[in-house]
């Protein structure tokens, strides 16, 4: 009996100590947590080394398998429209049976060339040093505008580089590690681009609101801002070049107190499909152009 | 080996929210499929093991996004162990009982992310909005994570030929 005890007694002592223990690991786990959540706020602008180490590994992936789904897409979708063309021309349609296939991939590779022709034109046109880029990723929390590029600091991409596509301002370069960058998108939250209406140039700084569109802050309640107005940047603020297109404004909210009026911008670029950018490169840092 | 087919998967389901997460979201709403894992792992391993579960896959999902460190890592590790220290105390075979605690730990998620924005990084939130897509975000992670459960179950067996706990 007093065996038994004893023995009752060493199989509570070993149960409290493992559940001390996995309580200690617990604790610890949610210290580390925490003191993330510190250092990254003290020192968010270069990446952690947790963070390099997971692009390192992850990022490689993510371009295999949005260029496979990418490509993937634009074949199918080509194939699709020419099946379409093909019943409209069905006695046609044995003698150029051959060619289909063939036809299909021209066309794959005229979208890509029309694409790419259309960042050239903005190459050209443009007096900043232009490099492109393919998104490779999206931010994983839903919590964050955030994109994943291919070009990093091997390719002179650093933090605090503007970043847009032919059709308007996309967002800016938060951090970069040597093959890869993060891209702040202008519709996070965290993201302020100082803007002017184009047309009445009336100022404010266009923010984010998470949910795919910008708000447009400190706009004077004077102004005479309109819906359908164009947005741009205004050059303030050292990170956007003044003139880049930001979006036009969708809504105009009535105010008739306060200081300031409320616009809701929808931005010119389509930021969720996306699969080229630019990367306005510092006039310090010159690359070749590809 | 299970660890081995535990990282895969890990990278496949952070492949799943970084590249194809736009197959999936439903009026700008994205599913979690790291929380449904972390809620997966409190629901059939032990509460230890789900917390460093929750823990390591917060950190990776942290570090693929932008000034969030910390945040996922804290929060996936907190419901992987409360989860599982509550397993032993109710029926978590049941599937009513799975999509309650999904659902709670997608709003439980959700309070730890408004807190952390809001009081350290000063974010400007509105409330109303906030709750609105943690509600449908509940909603949503709740309907898919019994079919996620049952398809991490199928792994599980091929390396633990004991009973697990789901049936359908």
């Amino acid at each position: 009996m007093a065996c038994l005890c004893s023995k009752n007694r060493s199989v509570l002592k070993k149960n409290g100590s493992k559940k001390r223990h996995g309580i200690i690991v617990v604790v610890t786990l949610l210290v580390i947590s925490f003191l993330f959540l510190t250092a990254n706020i003290k020192f968010w602008q270069t990446p952690s080394f947790v963070e390099s180490i997971v692009i390192a590994v992850i990022s490689p992936f993510q371009e295999l398998v949005s260029k496979t789904i990418n490509g993937t897409a634009r074949v199918w979708n080509n194939y699709i429209s020419l099946i379409d063309t093909q019943e409209e021309n069905y006695q046609l349609r044995r003698e150029i049976e051959k060619l289909k296939f063939q036809n299909n991939t021209l066309v794959e590779k005229l979208n890509s060339f029309e694409r790419l022709d259309k960042l050239s034109d903005f190459v050209n046109t443009s007096d900043l040093n232009l490099i492109t880029a393919d998104v490779v990723g999206f931010d994983s929390t839903g919590w964050a505008k955030m994109i994943m590029i291919n070009k990093g600091l091997n390719n002179s991409v650093r933090k605090d580089m503007a970043v847009v596509t032919y059709n308007g301002l996309v967002g800016r370069v938060v951090q970069s590690t040597s093959k890869y960058s993060k891209v702040l998108l202008i519709t996070d939250p965290r993201s302020a681009v100082d803007a002017v209406i184009q047309r009445s140039r009336d100022r404010g700084v266009v923010v984010g609101n998470n949910k795919g569109i910008c708000e447009m802050k400190y706009l004077s309640i004077d102004s005479d801002v309109r819906e359908g107005d164009i947005v741009i940047s205004s050059g303030l603020g050292g990170i956007y070049q003044k003139g880049f297109l930001i979006g036009t404004v969708s809504k105009v909210y009535e105010k008739k107190t306060g200081l300031f009026r409320q616009v809701a911008i929808t931005p010119s670029a389509d930021i969720s499909r996306t699969e080229e950018l630019l990367v306005v490169v510092s006039p310090f840092d010159k690359p070749e152009i590809k | 080996m299970f660890i081995l087919t535990m990282a895969f998967l890990g990278i496949i389901i952070f492949i799943l929210e970084t590249v194809v997460i736009d197959l999936f979201t439903i009026g700008g709403i994205k599913p979690d499929f790291i929380l449904i894992v972390s809620i997966y792992s409190g629901l059939c391993l032990n509460k230890n093991t789900a917390a460093g579960i929750g823990f390591a896959f917060g950190l990776v999902q942290d570090a693929l996004s932008f000034k969030l460190m910390g945040i996922n890592s804290l929060s996936k590790c907190l419901i992987g162990f409360s989860i599982g220290s509550l397993r032993e105390k109710i029926l978590s075979e049941n599937l009513l009982v799975q999509y309650l605690f999904t659902f709670i730990a997608t709003f439980l998620n959700g309070v730890i992310f408004l807190f952390i924005l809001k009081g350290l990084l000063l974010m400007e939130i509105k409330m109303l909005s906030f709750f609105w897509l943690l509600l449908i975000q509940g909603i949503y992670n709740s309907l898919l994570a019994p079919p996620i459960f049952l398809l991490l179950n199928r792994i599980k067996r091929l390396y633990y030929k004991k009973p697990v706990f789901y049936k359908l």
